[in-house]
């Protein structure tokens, strides 16, 4: 009777013991983190790919569940969300001024003791921004990407036989237009952020034609935009970039940053050099509708740094953006997740879905990466660029960089209007208050 | 303790102890307490089905209604503005901006996704995509505000097709443009109310206790009918067959409950048209509007030669012709919103339906009281009798 009443229960038993077990081996939920960053593609090789590998490494090693916001207008999203009240925990942003203003209204959390010593000495540049201007200069922003500016692209088929090393050299090349085949492939579409391809142009000129101080100065807002230097530097991308780019000022500004390049690359060519970002290396690939297929780094296209102006005595200057990872909320997934993002571990997962085609802020993430000749090229100039400064608008407070980005839009649109355009710009220089700009050096 | 309970606990003493020798007052006690059980059994599970079903009800015409009927009109109404933007500022009318009609559009969206807001049927999940289509919409109405201060002449007319394209781009881009969020969302949506509807009154967690319990209720009550007409040669015991007609007519009204999911079926299938509505037409108008904004501004009708971006989207606007004849523009969007109307408010009907079926537990409560008593009276004379003898 006994063993038949327990030949009944055993096996009621063992549900039960299973199913305590399954409770205890069930995952346990370690909350929530939510991120905005503006890196979109769901293919194996584009960025949004690479960084859903890298947050689902964050959630297999801590258990932390991520949400993930993607769009290209990240500042304004953490602006309209910041208003609601409800900031995103962890928000990636390339404007260092962005990031500054929001620390310095204390809506942004320092990151002392959040990343330590150990991940500092990682770093390849001291990125770790001190952002709120004091004293104390505590740290509020990690480095996670590095976009090189400055290159110069070129076609293979289309390119030019000799490259040239000097302006002189390049604005030469500019004018020698070929029928039908225009210089300069040139972009300035993108979205509400439309402009920017040009105002890169001008920063360069600057950087490069009077050395990181005057940049410096300039992005610091302690230049006049009608200055001299600054003037010049629009001149020059009327002249020797708007006046001989594929289509005109028209298609400049009607086209897209990430479709200009194209032309580069299709046979025959309709443009022959391109001046645009380390980024480009994926973007490039992209276009896998060629003929040929997928455009290949080093085969189908290459680059050249921006050339020097002769008899300068400052070295060779490089500028360069780079993602920056913030916390809006300090909660205990939210400092796991910027630490994480901050190592080798997360950034060399982004490395290896991107091909070896990014330049990440760790200089540990590269080890066992292979990279194509292209990537290792700039891999080299983000680690030995003798000045290396961030990208000046940047480092301008929003309003200054949205009046310069539309500022390049009309500048294309009408060219003789610049004195009215510069004029413009430095009435909305003069009227930010000082503390409202950045003063970072460039590294050394 | 009253007299009468003494006398019962006497009774109830004297059966469980087994003094009496028949085994009859053990079987009434034992099937009065098992029918009790039963009762209180059948009105729980069947409350359950209605809670269910009443939740269910709720949260269609609560949540989903409002949620689904927010995001469709928000979407109709950006496409709409969009096209009220680039008409009127094609047309040359930079002095009244974008349009009266443009702003109204804008604050038809903003009602919608505040709507989708507060009904919140997706969670936070879903919260957060409303908040990305809302920061998308706030660019977008500035690039659509800032396109419009431009300067009649060639420059102003390139910086004006500039602006609209961008913010064009924001509402229309199948990678994170603000309908494709707006889609995504629907989709969320979509998911969250079928899961709403199958845990409603259908649900097998909820029928399947209550059948249970209503088929062995039913097969005591039975059995207890067998047990009186054999024992006491009764042909029938009024108590119980009374209780037998009342669980019956319980199982009648958690059957219109469970039936009543069919209207909230139904309501589902509407709001998933709305959801899965084809709206590739609608807007293929203005976007032809757009191209032509475009090729105007950049001085040639060959796109090729107004740069890749202007090729590629002339190519696409190609690919999808707008319908024939300006009218039909029009009238494709006044089915569609006919069509979402009619749809959200079959929805609602729907759930109201369903809702008042839910609605109907103090009816099974009352029921399930009065099965108790009929069964109680139906023992009351033969527990009496035994009561007597066995004291």
């Amino acid at each position: 009777m006994i063993r038949r009443r327990f030949r009944l229960l055993a096996p009621l038993v063992a549900a039960a013991l299973a199913a305590a077990l399954s409770a205890c081996a069930a995952e346990p939920d370690r909350g929530a983190v939510t991120i905005v960053h503006p890196w979109g593609g769901t293919e194996p090789g584009q960025e949004g790919y690479a960084f859903r590998q890298v947050l689902e490494a964050f959630r297999a090693e801590t258990g932390i569940r991520y949400n993930e916001q993607v769009t290209r207008g990240v500042a304004q999203l953490v602006q309209a969300n910041l208003a609601a009240g409800e900031p995103p925990d962890v928000a990636v942003l390339t404007s260092a001024a962005e990031l500054a203003a929001h620390a310095r209204g204390g809506r942004l959390h320092p990151l002392d003791d959040v990343v330590g010593e150990t991940e500092r000495r990682e770093l390849r540049r001291s990125w770790m921004l001190p952002l709120d201007g004091g004293a104390g200069e505590r740290v509020y922003a990690v480095p996670f990407k590095v976009n090189l500016k400055g290159l110069i692209w070129y076609g293979r088929r289309g390119g030019p036989d000799r490259i040239p090393r000097t302006w002189t050299g390049l604005e030469r090349y500019a004018r020698t237009a070929e029928d039908g085949v225009a210089t300069w492939c040139l972009g300035m579409g993108d979205g509400p952020n439309s402009g920017w391809p040009g105002t890169d142009v001008i920063e360069n000129l600057i950087l490069h034609e009077h050395g990181p101080r005057t940049y410096l100065d300039w992005a610091a807002g302690r230049l006049d935009w009608r200055s001299e230097p600054v003037r010049e530097a629009w001149r020059r991308l009327g002249r020797v970039w708007a006046r001989n780019a594929y289509g005109g000022r028209e298609a400049a500004l009607l086209t897209d940053f990430g479709d200009a390049g194209y032309r580069m690359l299709t046979d025959p060519p309709g443009c022959r050099l391109e001046h645009q970002g380390s980024f480009m290396v994926s973007l490039y690939q992209n276009h896998r509708d060629l003929p040929g297929g997928p455009p290949r780094p080093g085969v189908d296209f290459d680059f050249f740094p921006f050339p020097k102006f002769p008899g300068r005595s400052f070295g060779t200057p490089w500028k360069a953006s780079v993602d920056l990872v913030g916390m809006f909320n300090d909660t205990p997934q939210a400092r796991r997740l910027v630490r994480f993002l901050a190592g080798a571990q997360a950034q060399r997962i982004w490395l290896r879905h991107t091909g070896g085609d990014a330049f990440m802020a760790n200089r540990n993430a590269d080890t066992g990466i292979s990279r194509n000749p292209v990537s290792r090229r700039i891999a080299e100039h983000v680690d030995r660029a003798e000045i290396l400064c961030l990208d000046a608008a940047d480092l301008m407070p929003a309003t200054m960089r949205e009046a310069f980005q539309r500022g390049v839009l009309e500048y294309l649109a009408d060219p003789d209007r610049l004195p009215e355009i510069l004029a413009d710009l430095d009435d909305v220089r003069r009227g930010i208050p000082q503390d409202h700009w950045l003063s970072l050096r460039c590294t050394e | 303790m009253t007299a009468p309970a003494r006398r019962y606990g006497a009774a109830v003493r004297a059966l469980i102890r087994g003094r009496s020798r028949s085994t009859t007052p053990r079987i009434l006690l034992a099937l009065i307490i098992a029918l009790m059980a039963a009762t209180l059994l059948v009105l729980v599970t069947g409350l359950m089905v209605a809670e269910r079903g009443r939740n269910a009800a709720d949260a269609v015409r609560t949540r989903a209604v409002p949620a689904v009927s927010g995001i469709v009109a928000a979407r109709t109404a950006l496409v709409r503005a969009d096209a009220a933007a680039v008409e009127s500022l094609r047309t040359g009318a930079r002095l009244v901006g974008p349009g009266e009609h443009f702003y109204n559009q804008i604050a038809i969206a903003v009602q919608g996704l505040t709507r989708a807001a507060g009904a919140n049927l997706a969670g936070e999940p879903g919260n957060r995509k409303l908040r990305l289509a809302a920061g998308l919409l706030t660019s977008y109405t500035r690039l659509v505000q800032q396109a419009a201060t431009h300067p009649d002449g060639e420059a102003g007319e390139l910086l004006r097709a500039r602006d609209l394209y961008s913010a064009s781009q924001l509402l229309h881009d199948p990678d994170g443009g603000a309908l494709a969020h707006l889609d995504g969302l629907l989709a969320d949506y979509d998911r969250a109310l079928h899961g709403r509807v199958e845990a409603g009154a259908r649900h097998p967690g909820a029928v399947l206790p209550w059948a249970l319990a209503t088929a062995v209720a039913a097969a005591l009550l039975v059995a207890a009918l067998v047990f009186f007409a054999r024992r006491f040669r009764r042909l029938v015991n009024a108590g119980l067959a009374a209780a037998l007609a009342l669980l019956l007519c319980q199982a009648w009204v958690v059957l219109g409950v469970v039936s009543a999911h069919d209207h909230l079926r139904r309501a589902s299938d509407a709001l998933s048209g709305l959801v899965h509505q084809d709206r590739s037409a609608a807007g293929a108008k203005d976007r032809e509007a757009l191209r032509d904004l475009v090729l105007r501004a950049c001085g040639h009708d060959d796109p090729a030669r107004c740069g890749e971006t202007v090729a590629r989207f002339a190519t696409r606007v190609a690919d999808r012709p707008a319908a024939r004849g300006a009218d039909d523009d029009g009238r494709i969007r006044q089915g569609e919103e006919a069509g979402n109307q009619a749809a959200a408010d079959t929805a609602a009907e729907a759930a109201a339906m369903a809702g008042d079926a839910a609605g109907r537990q103090p009816l099974l409560a009352a029921l399930a009281a009065l099965a108790a008593v009929a069964v109680y009276l139906g023992f009351r004379p033969r527990l009496n009798e035994y009561r007597y003898r066995s004291t």
